[in-house]
């Protein structure tokens, strides 16, 4: 990895500097955006305390931090959606008030955000020059220099869709790549990068890390930002770790060991060691009953002859590239896609029609878009807590109230861990960790058999990752089947005890967690066969 | 090479496909479909209803509906609901029948004004909507009411008169083309032209298909909101002028049925609700069927009453239709 501008990072900005010290000194290169003292409260607390941080021209800057630190709140504000309390910014050195998201990419300030920003009903093109369509007089488009310049944009990108393809119709690789290729036609002279590898594979994610480069040695400023450590510290020359809404340190990334950051972000070591299940012992009973099995499980286009079976207590990790047909066997598994073949559930024909029918049956779906199908985000954390178990909560069809109502709340909500005790808090106002949890205690509630979790940590930091993890043993310890669809391959080795691989719709391999290794793991998600890996050893 | 060219090929011909099956499945396709296949029945079916006398009187009506949808159809593509431009119609027939005299000078400003007051109404809207983010269902349900209250002020009963070359406009022909009948092409032309040729409808649609990353995307919201209800007020005031000429008098009244009218007219035009997607032309169409339908049941001597309740069958039809599309389009690109 080539990194033109890394000896003059640390030549001038680098060396250890203390911990808590804020500022990190001045910048190694002529700093783009440069944030002073920068404050912002939300109704009266503070989420960014005193950040003053600066931006080269050149540089990628990675920014780290768990989710709460203060990493979007920052952006927004960089991006002109948030206005800070305190506090000021600079664009070239020159103090300016970002009014709006116009006025910050009229400054050069362009934003790859998590949740892409694109419409779904309109085309590649539309979407990338929407607001500064190229337009003739009376704002006539030019149809033929927007197809032009977004072609032009998506080769740079590698993304070989039609500039006229609805955005709706492309996968969620496109779409990342798509939005890429959106902030790059800002031409800005920053381009803050917001998770832009969740979406991702291997081979995408080396192209998109070429960007970046290529950015860089355009002499752009790059804020880069991933819950993966060794992609941030691999592709940026300085990295800043935010906790609790303030700057913990900025080191060059050579500098910081991936141990090291995760220490700093979390204040605490990272967990190593596997989860043991509590009931190993009798989980070798293989008599007993399976919570679920299933047989010659098929759907005509995303997955072929799958049959596994699930234990109490035990948790199934199924993994596979994007795209293989694991998310979609889940999906059935919840009743909502049909498929072929049996499926029992404690040892009886269970025929999953739909969600409800699942639910009926003690079969549980935690999404992965937890925003979406998990939570109502504009109702507070009892309601949510109370919805899908209203019957259990009222009489009558009236709803219980009162103290005796509000304190099972606040027990679901202790034995989750959730990092606030007031039931009245919004559920938008929650941190991404902490939305999962809500939705993992409103699963707790529904007593399930077996439990389907899709991506359980996508999005998460490190810190309620853990937390997640120990709630997932928790089930299984509590006699519940789990079933974990996972990219992370870590993740499954961390809490499984076996693991499925899945490839072009099949399940091509089985693992016990405890003696597989991840090398093993990673080739039969790609195809490849047993002989080579055998080979490989 | 040989496999670059077959590529290529393959490349054309499921490009071709894929329009095909575009054109196929555009949200307008039920509408065009149902409306010729009921305006053709009737066209051999009915000798009276194909009369010169009656085509053109069927023209003379779709035009008002057309107009007004038209200008629906910004509110909605925008992702909000005009509900008033009833009270818009209504005020501005009264005000053509007090204020209109013979002179060209009169009916220029006073058409001028009405299209005034019609835009002014829909900046206030797109304000309230944008700004002070109240919703567009309240405000212009509220600004209907305050319209209508306005209008029964002026004139409580029908009244007034307009001049006679005013009134003759509706029956006025260029060559045998009605000139109804041009006005309510051009101005879907230029509908069209705006929403899906310029930055300004793009924005529009954005706004109506994701408020937020429009927003995030440096779309002015409250331009484009503003933007939308002007031309909603716009269309709404043309839609009154024209009933001025129409019925040769003012009626505080007339405006009412068209606030559903028209929301009729574009959803089951193919355009829906917050997605941002929908099409002038299958507005017009529907229209066209409305009015049509209308007039067929007329000659069938079905009474008003059933026609209310048909009206609405057909909307949920052309609402089931657009949906069940939506669906089977979703499942086959394999979401």
């Amino acid at each position: 990895m080539d990194r033109p501008f890394k000896a003059d990072v640390q030549a001038r900005g680098g060396g250890a500097r203390p911990p808590e010290s804020g500022f990190a000194g001045s910048p190694a290169l002529p700093s783009f955006i440069e944030t002073r003292g920068v404050s912002k409260f939300f109704s009266g607390v503070r989420v960014l305390t005193d950040v003053s941080l600066s931006f080269g021209s050149g540089e990628v800057h990675g920014l780290i931090g768990e989710n709460g630190a203060g990493k979007s709140t920052l952006i927004k504000i960089l991006s002109g959606l948030y206005r800070p309390e305190e506090g000021t910014l600079l664009v070239k050195g020159e103090p300016v008030v970002i009014r709006s998201p116009s006025h910050a990419a009229e400054l050069g300030v362009g934003v790859i955000h998590q949740e892409f920003d694109l419409i779904p009903q309109m085309t590649a093109a539309q979407n990338m020059y929407l607001g500064r369509e190229p337009a003739g007089r009376f704002g006539v488009v030019d149809f033929a220099a927007l197809y032009a310049d977004t072609r032009r944009l998506l080769e740079e990108v590698r993304l070989s869709v039609e500039p006229t393809a609805l955005v709706r119709t492309l996968s969620v690789e496109q779409k990342q790549l798509l939005a890429i290729a959106k902030a790059l036609s800002w031409d800005a002279g920053l381009i803050i990068m917001d998770e832009p590898t969740a979406a991702l594979n291997g081979a995408e994610i080396d192209r998109l890390l070429d960007i970046v480069r290529r950015l860089r040695e355009g002499g752009r400023s790059v804020i880069f930002i991933s819950h993966h450590m060794e992609e941030v510290l691999g592709i940026s020359d300085r990295v800043t770790v935010l906790r609790d809404g303030r700057v913990i340190a900025t080191r060059p990334s050579s500098e910081i060991s991936e141990s090291e950051a995760v220490r700093m972000m979390t204040g605490k070591e990272r967990i190593q060691k596997r989860l043991r299940s509590g009931i190993e012992k009798e989980k070798t009973k293989s008599s007993e009953l399976p919570v679920m099995s299933v047989k010659n499980f098929s759907h005509p286009k995303h997955f072929h002859d799958v049959s596994f079976s699930l234990r109490k207590g035990e948790i199934v990790g199924i993994v596979g590239l994007e795209g293989q047909g694991q998310r979609q066997i889940l999906r059935a598994l919840y009743g909502d896609m049909r498929a072929s073949g049996e499926v029992r559930i404690d040892g009886v024909p269970a025929a999953l029609k739909s969600p409800a029918d699942a639910l009926r049956r003690g079969v549980v779906f935690v999404p992965e878009e937890r925003k979406e199908e998990g939570l109502c985000l504009r109702l507070d954390i009892e309601q949510n807590l109370t919805l899908s178990t209203l019957k259990e909560r009222s009489a009558a069809g009236v709803l219980k109230f009162g103290r005796a109502a509000r304190e099972d709340v606040r027990r679901s909500m202790s034995d989750v861990k959730l990092s606030t005790d007031d039931p009245s808090r919004m559920a938008y106002s929650l941190s991404g960790g902490n939305q999962q949890k809500v939705v993992i205690a409103k699963c707790l509630a529904c007593k399930p058999k077996v439990l389907l979790f899709s991506e359980p940590t996508r999005g998460i930091d490190v810190g309620a990752k853990e937390d997640i993890y120990l709630l997932i043993r928790a089930f299984a310890d509590g006699g519940s089947g789990i079933v974990v669809v996972s990219g992370d391959i870590s993740e499954l080795l961390l809490v499984c005890d076996r693991i499925l691989v899945v490839h072009a719709g099949r399940i091509t391999e089985e693992f016990e967690a405890e003696n597989a290794d991840r090398e093993h793991i990673m080739r039969a998600m790609w195809g490849l066969g047993t002989e080579e890996a055998k080979e490989a050893l | 090479m040989k496999r670059s060219l077959m590529k290529e090929n393959f490349r054309k011909e499921r490009f071709r496909n894929e329009r095909l099956r575009g054109a196929l499945l555009t949200p307008s396709a039920p509408i065009f479909f149902i409306t010729a296949v009921i305006l053709l029945t009737a066209l051999a079916a009915s000798e009276s209803f194909r009369s010169p006398y009656n085509l053109n009187n069927v023209i003379i009506q779709t035009a008002a509906l057309g107009l007004v949808s038209l200008g629906q159809s910004f509110a909605i593509l925008a992702g909000d609901v005009d509900l008033c431009v009833g009270g818009v119609i209504s005020i501005v027939t009264v005000t053509a029948a007090l204020l209109m005299k013979d002179p060209p000078s009169s009916i220029i400003l006073t058409a001028a004004l009405g299209l005034l007051i019609g835009v002014a109404v829909g900046v206030v809207n797109g304000v309230l909507t944008s700004l002070i983010r109240i919703d567009a269902m309240v405000t212009t349900f509220a600004s209907n009411s305050v319209l209508l209250g306005l209008a029964l002020w002026l004139m409580e009963s029908p009244g007034g008169s307009v001049p006679y070359v005013w009134m003759k406009l509706p029956d006025a022909k260029i060559g045998f083309i009605p000139v109804p009948l041009l006005i309510l092409a051009a101005f879907a032309a230029a509908s069209w032209f705006i929403l899906d040729r310029t930055a300004a409808g793009f924005h529009i649609r954005a706004v109506g298909g994701g408020e937020q990353s429009a927003f995030t995307s440096g779309v002015n919201i409250m331009k484009t909101k503003i933007a939308a209800h002007a031309a909603g007020g716009f269309f709404a005031a043309l839609a009154g002028l024209y009933l001025s000429a129409r019925m040769g008098s003012g009626d505080a009244l007339s405006g009412v049925p068209f606030s559903l009218d028209s929301m009729t007219a574009v959803i089951a035009g193919g355009t829906n609700f917050s997605t941002g997607v929908g099409s002038v032309l299958g507005t017009t169409a529907a229209a066209f069927l409305i009015t049509g339908l209308g007039n067929i049941f007329n000659h069938m001597g079905v009474s008003t009453y059933w026609q209310y309740v048909l009206k609405g069958v057909l909307l949920v039809i052309a609402v089931t239709a657009a949906a069940l599309r939506t669906r089977f389009a979703e499942r086959g690109s394999g979401g």
